[in-house]
């Protein structure tokens, strides 16, 4: 997975941060990056409301889920996962990019454009192993592994500099630094 | 592994055809193809949702990627919401064929071509009492039936199609 270009939204939908790491994704205009996120931010919320019935759901079993979560965060010490997008866009898929969306608790969008995955015939591959996880969610785990450290490098270099203001566009040569050394 | 449904929108962005697949138990000793409703919610804001998100990443897709770089267009070709993955395929006439799925189903685009070149092509296309254009004009809009695809044939064949695929259940 080759990493293209990470965003950075902010909760209102504007684009607070953008780095094109590796070439491969056409180059727009400043104003068009502005839309571009605006339009991902819009699609998200529409999203959200076309799978209302999948958020009652995890409900069902109360006391199970409570054991359950009890016994998460005393493994991880993490109330809840970093990751609040449960009923939104999550990915993307296009014959020539994937695009991963993260979002944070407040709000916050990380989007990563990576190169696409090789095409899997699902079909071929059910027959030999039924319980077997697709592999584009393997992907999306892959994914979320880079999101992680760049949400801690976020927190870590751009929440605690003391000249960043708050929803205001990144601009810290150190942030930058930091994003590439995890890519 | 589930197949939720199938639509169909044609250039007008019209949901042409709707059909939705229910999985619950009760249903299965009855006659498979009757299973799920055919053409309910073509008018919901559910379609119409789906339509405005299909449109907007299709143009986010093709944006991204420099025309002179690609030989081919970008094309979409599957997007997650949540547990639901959905496939999409758009045939050169601009009509979009559109499978929402479980998360784990990961490339129906042959699945898509299938159902465009043997089963729309079959039954809409070279049947010549199908019409051409499923758009309701404006002053047609009490004879709601045009702009659906009811053609029995095509109904029955791509039950049975999509049904026989080892993704299906």
């Amino acid at each position: 997975m080759k990493v293209y270009s990470i965003y950075i939204l902010n909760k209102a939908g504007g684009l607070i941060y953008q780095n094109d790491v590796n070439p491969g994704l056409n180059r727009l205009t400043a104003n068009d990056y502005l839309v571009l996120a605006g339009t991902l931010h819009g699609v998200h919320a529409i999203a959200s409301r076309l799978t209302p019935a999948l958020n009652g759901r995890d409900t069902t079993n109360p006391t199970e889920s409570h054991s359950n979560k009890n016994a998460a965060i005393l493994s991880t010490g993490k109330v809840q996962d970093a990751n609040s997008n449960k009923s939104g866009l999550q990915s993307i898929e296009t014959d020539l990019f994937n695009l991963y969306i993260f979002q944070t608790l407040t709000g916050i969008k990380f989007i990563l454009v990576t190169s696409p995955n090789p095409v899997v015939h699902n079909l071929q591959q059910i027959n030999r192993e039924l319980t077997n996880r697709g592999e584009l969610s393997k992907q999306y785990d892959q994914a979320n592994e880079v999101f992680k450290h760049l949400y801690i490098v976020y927190s870590d270099y751009v929440m605690k500099d003391p000249f960043y203001s708050l929803d205001m566009p990144i601009k810290s040569s150190l942030f930058d630094m930091k994003v590439k050394e995890i890519i | 592994m589930t197949i939720y449904s199938f639509h169909i929108f044609d250039r007008h962005c019209n949901c042409i055809y709707n059909r939705e697949y229910s999985h619950s138990s009760s249903d299965n000793n009855n006659n498979s193809t009757t299973v799920g409703i055919v053409n309910k919610n073509n008018d919901s804001n559910g379609s119409k949702l789906l339509f405005g998100i299909l449109y907007s990443l299709k143009s986010m897709s093709s944006k991204l990627i420099d025309e002179e770089t690609s030989p081919i267009p970008n094309a979409l070709k599957s997007f997650t919401l949540g547990k639901f993955r959905i496939h999409y395929f758009e045939s050169l006439t601009n009509l979009k064929f559109i499978l929402i799925t479980d998360i784990n189903i990961d490339n129906l685009q042959h699945i898509l071509w299938e159902l465009y070149s043997n089963y729309y092509i079959k039954n809409c296309i070279q049947n010549s009492l199908s019409p051409i254009e499923f758009k309701i004009s404006d002053d047609l809009k009490e004879n709601e039936l045009t702009g659906k695809i009811n053609n029995h044939n095509f109904i029955h064949q791509t039950d049975q199609f999509l049904q026989s695929l080892s993704v299906f259940n």
